[in-house]
């Protein structure tokens, strides 16, 4: 019963957590993002105070349940440990584990180490996201992101093909943002995790996982917790051979709690009723299920939390702050930081454009003018180098998101506009940074911000986001057709949603428009940098957009 | 293309359900599915009386020719499918159409050698063939160019004559760029030569956008400077009385064709679908157009009324695929004269046709390629789609309005790629000269953008 209801709870929420990343329409987003919000390590970094004393509270109540029901690495582990319970011979199968002593020691070196990284990403520029690597839900996203996503979207696709092929729309073709180092890092972690639950249940949420060593140590003194009743058990062992944490001691009686993660499978197993969920040292009464002990598990596990994090959770500064980092500053970022589209991959409509282009390349450009039809052959505009780089309006400023990111990739997935990718640079590996190739920021769009559990971003809302200046537009006049005379363009001021791009004449004598930017209105949300034509045409020189963002340290209220 | 061809099974399902419902059990599956030759009379033949020339009705346009996906060099190529090509001017020949068109810039430059190669197989004087001198471009607007162009004319098409040699376009900027293009080099004087010395047997010219050309043309066949064998105007049922609300540079197709029957100049007409567009007309018109001729195609009434007026020399149809063919013929072998209620009727239709604010994109292709990649024909056709189909929700509380937008939004995706979408216009012009029916594209592009881009936000009213 208690199994039961244990695997009904933790399917529903790994569930809801994978589709926060899966959900491409954003339904998932919209209506649950505090499934993201109550994971323990992001409500401690973005200091969710609800989601915290829920978390303590529940595990001071029920022991680690949270492990079990909340934890989507935690549930993902339980699954592989299933899929091991039902391949293979029978006798390697069942019964297949064995008590071992904890590995105290090893925890703790590895939780301080995971501590000192953290309160180092505060006050350095060494990033949270490397403390992040190990940290179970940032893990389990960028395991979503980069493997179940795509997976997800061609799925997806397939079925949009089925869909276009019989002219209804109920599918329609995703592209998956993947990026092939993030995909290295979570290929390593899943192939880690899997063989730690593989081969020992659940090993890494006692050795590894700084998460389970804080809960456990807690739920030593938990209230209700297994315990085995020494007068009706037989000594058969069997509950020990089925733990997945190892963690029962059944020749003395004895469960290590800080390692017991309240799965239930040693209370089902136990043919004679021996293992009790209870209140330890009270005398258990043989009872009738009508009045069975358990409390009400689904009320804790779930939490009605409200979907934002409140103001007091987020830290940091006001995102109005000096002066200091005006733009045309010595860059502060290395080479490095400049995210490099190459190792991206290439987004399957923009190569079809290439490749179905190829026959304008050929005839049509060249006899542009004596024939008619065809289409000019197109290429992908390569992001330009950014002396300063662009954090997502929300961050408040690079460093901020530096230090408060755990590199989940849930903000990467929910944009709508296709506007972030994962940072490739080692200076905030992995966590999201700006680009405008694909899309640009709309000033009404507000997802990333709210979205974020770990409080990298500040929540905001539409009217802070379209004052909230993250860099200016900047003209490279050289290659800009308008200026240079080779077409009457001026898209990037017809596009300038603070209408912060003017045209000029280039000077006296000339018809020549050239675009001016008014710094101290543009929000720099890369609409002029997208719309560009520059760098979008096959034949074109340039590969970059004659406009380009360059970004704010911190950001700043207009 | 496709678009066209589904869109037209489409109609012809609603068609055969209409049919069902409507008319009972006075069912006709073996006409509808297949061109026997039992229905078929005989195709409708005009003279031509300046040669003689027994000319079919229904005349063949070679601009929107088949074509095939090749993949050469790793890239794939979209080029004419010759076979099929071939296949459907056999099925012609074989079933009367004895007038091909074609012009050296149609389907980006191949459609004379491809049209050459299908009629090259058929003896000479079994059909004529008109083209056309298409020197748009300041390169072919030398003499020397045209002349060469001519020549390659008849290279491409392996002939020594043409039959019906128009000056093509011409209306588009006036008298001006006439002068430009056939006067001061002395082309207009050439193409009489050639006639004089038979390589052209009938000299003729095509004609869209500023009505002074026109008139100017005429008047100088009243002063006796130029005898015209023909005139190829836009006429369709839309058009005859109703050309300026298409496009306000349009004149009704009604004057056109009064001045030519006043002067006894053979007709030649295009356009007699609006580029496809009457054959796929809005849901309301298609339904009372089904309900009095259940047998009959959406396009069927387009013919009859292009090819009514016995001036008319021949209807020129682009047809693509085999069943536009067959449609075609089936229309026209023979052609039944449309009744005064029935002229009403199709006025009738023009207004309902009219209220769905179309754009008058006829998918000539002569703006492509644009120079930064947008597919502007694509574009038109999946609004103008949209629009018959009532898939461009104004107003957010419209029942249809979630459903309507989706077919909106994904239909636009799957056709156009997003780097070929309106909102990549970047308003520099170059294609707006080039459109015969002088559309304002970049305007309709910024409409058409800004349409898309609340709709996808949400931000429609």
């Amino acid at each position: 019963m208690l199994k039961t209801i244990r695997i009904i709870l933790a399917l529903c929420s790994i569930i809801a957590v994978t589709l926060l990343f899966l959900d491409f329409t954003g339904t998932a987003a919209r209506l649950w993002p505090w499934m993201a919000q109550i994971q323990f390590m992001p409500a401690l970094l973005s200091a969710n105070v609800v989601a915290l004393l829920i978390i303590l509270v529940g595990t001071l109540v029920f022991g680690r349940i949270y492990c079990s029901v909340i934890c989507p690495l935690g549930i993902f582990q339980d699954a592989v440990n299933w899929v091991r319970g039902h391949v293979g011979p029978k006798k390697r199968r069942i019964n297949r584990f064995r008590y071992s002593a904890a590995w105290t020691k090893t925890r703790l070196v590895i939780l301080t180490i995971f501590a000192i990284l953290v309160i180092l990403g505060l006050t350095t520029v060494l990033a949270a996201a490397i403390a992040g690597l190990i940290e179970p839900y940032s893990a389990y996203g960028r395991i979503t992101s980069q493997i179940f996503a795509p997976a997800w979207d061609g799925i997806n696709n397939l079925l949009a093909n089925w869909s276009e092929s019989q002219g209804n729309y109920y599918f329609y073709k995703v592209t998956a943002a993947i990026s092939i180092p993030v995909l290295v890092v979570a290929i390593v972690t899943i192939v880690t995790v899997v063989a730690f639950a593989w081969r020992g249940g659940r090993d890494y949420c006692n050795m590894v996982c700084p998460v389970g060593t804080i809960l456990g140590y807690l739920a030593q003194f938990s209230l209700l917790k297994p315990v085995i009743v020494k007068d009706q058990c037989v000594r058969c062992g069997k509950c020990a051979r089925n733990c997945k944490a190892k963690c029962i001691d059944a020749k003395n009686h004895q469960i290590d709690y800080t390692r017991c993660i309240d799965c239930m499978d040693c209370i089902s197993v136990c043919q004679e009723g021996a293992i009790k969920y209870k209140i330890q040292g009270t005398k258990y009464k043989v009872q009738k299920s009508g009045s069975d002990p358990m409390p009400n598990i689904s009320e804790a596990s779930v939490p009605g939390q409200p979907p934002h994090i409140s103001e007091a959770s987020v830290p940091g500064q006001p995102p109005n702050i000096s002066e200091a980092s005006v733009p045309g500053q010595p860059p502060h970022i290395s080479e490095a930081s400049v995210p490099s589209a190459s190792a991206r991959v290439p987004n399957s409509r923009r190569s079809f454009i290439i490749a179905g282009a190829a026959l304008a390349a050929t005839a049509a450009l060249k006899a542009a003018n004596a024939t008619d039809g065809g289409l000019t052959a197109l290429k992908s505009k390569q992001p330009p180098y950014r002396r300063t780089p662009i954090a997502p309006a929300g961050a408040q400023s690079l460093k901020h998101l530096k230090q408060h990111c755990t590199a989940c990739q849930l903000c990467i997935q929910a944009c709508p506009n296709n506007v972030l990718s994962a940072n490739l640079s080692i200076d905030g590996f992995m966590q999201p940074v700006v680009d405008y190739t694909k899309g640009y920021c709309r000033p009404d769009c507000t997802i990333c911000s709210n979205i974020c559990p770990v409080g990298a971003y500040h929540p905001i809302d539409e009217i802070e986001k379209s004052s909230i200046k993250v860099g200016t537009a900047e003209v490279n006049l050289e290659a800009c057709l308008a200026a240079t005379g080779e077409a009457k363009c001026g898209n990037c001021a017809r596009h300038c949603p603070a209408g912060a791009i003017m045209m000029v004449p280039v000077g006296e004598g000339t018809d020549n428009m050239m675009p001016i930017v008014n710094g101290s209105i543009c929000i720099g949300c890369g609409a002029c940098e997208y719309y560009c034509p520059v760098g979008t045409v096959a034949s074109m020189n340039e590969s970059q957009s004659a406009i380009h963002v360059e970004g704010l340290e911190i950001h700043r209220e207009i | 293309m496709n678009n066209t061809i589904s869109r037209r099974r489409f109609l012809e399902m609603l068609g055969l359900g209409l049919a069902a419902t409507a008319v009972g059990c006075k069912s006709n599956k073996e006409k509808g599915s297949d061109l026997s030759k039992a229905g078929l009379g005989e195709m409708t033949y005009r003279t031509n009386h300046n040669t003689g020339d027994s000319v079919s009705i229904l005349g063949y346009g070679m601009m929107r020719l088949p074509t095939k996906k090749e993949t050469i060099d790793g890239n794939e190529v979209e080029s004419i499918d010759q076979e099929a090509v071939n296949d459907l001017v056999d099925y012609a020949m074989a079933h009367g159409v004895n007038y091909y068109d074609t012009s050296p810039r149609y389907c980006q430059g191949h459609s004379e050698t491809a049209t050459g190669i299908a009629l090259a197989r058929h003896p000479r004087d079994k059909y004529y063939i008109a083209t056309k001198m298409s020197n748009f471009d300041p390169e072919s607007q030398t003499r020397e160019g045209s002349i060469a162009m001519f020549e390659n004319s008849l290279k491409s098409l392996q002939t020594d004559y043409i039959d019906y040699m128009l000056l093509h376009s011409i209306g588009g900027g006036g008298m001006e760029n006439f002068n430009k293009r056939f006067i001061d080099n002395g082309i207009f004087d050439f193409l009489k030569e050639q006639r004089q010395n038979g390589k052209v047997r009938n000299l003729g010219f095509s004609y869209h956008g500023d009505i002074e050309v026109f008139d100017t043309m005429l008047q100088w066949m009243d002063e006796g400077r130029v005898h015209w064998d023909f005139v190829q105007i836009q006429l369709n049922y839309v058009d005859w009385n109703n050309a300026k609300d298409v496009n306000t540079r349009n004149t009704d197709a009604e004057y056109l064709y009064g001045e030519l029957a006043k002067r006894d100049i053979p007709a030649v007409i295009m356009e007699p679908l609006l580029g496809g567009r009457l054959a796929n007309v809005p849901d309301n018109v298609a339904a009372k157009m089904k309900q009095r001729d259940p047998e009959g195609s959406i396009a069927s009434w387009a013919f009859r009324f292009a090819g009514n007026e016995p001036g008319v020399l021949t209807v020129l149809s682009g047809m693509t695929y085999m069943d536009h063919l067959k449609d075609n013929l089936r229309t026209y072998s023979p052609l039944i004269p449309l009744t005064d209620e029935e002229k009403e009727f199709l006025a009738i239709c023009a207004h309902d046709y009219l209220d769905n604010k179309l754009i008058p994109c006829t998918d000539c292709k002569y703006c492509m390629p644009c120079p930064y990649g947008l597919d502007i024909p694509g574009i038109f056709a999946h609004y103008n789609k949209c629009i018959n189909e009532d898939n461009t929700p104004r107003d957010r509380r419209d029942p249809r309005y979630a459903a309507a937008r989706r077919a909106f939004l994904i239909g636009y995706d799957r056709a156009i790629p997003e780097a070929r979408q309106a909102s990549r216009c970047i308003q520099c012009d170059q294609c707006a000269p080039h459109c015969p029916q002088e559309i304002k594209i970049p305007q309709e592009m910024a409409n058409i953008a800004d349409y898309t881009d609340r709709l996808k936000h949400n931000k429609i009213s």
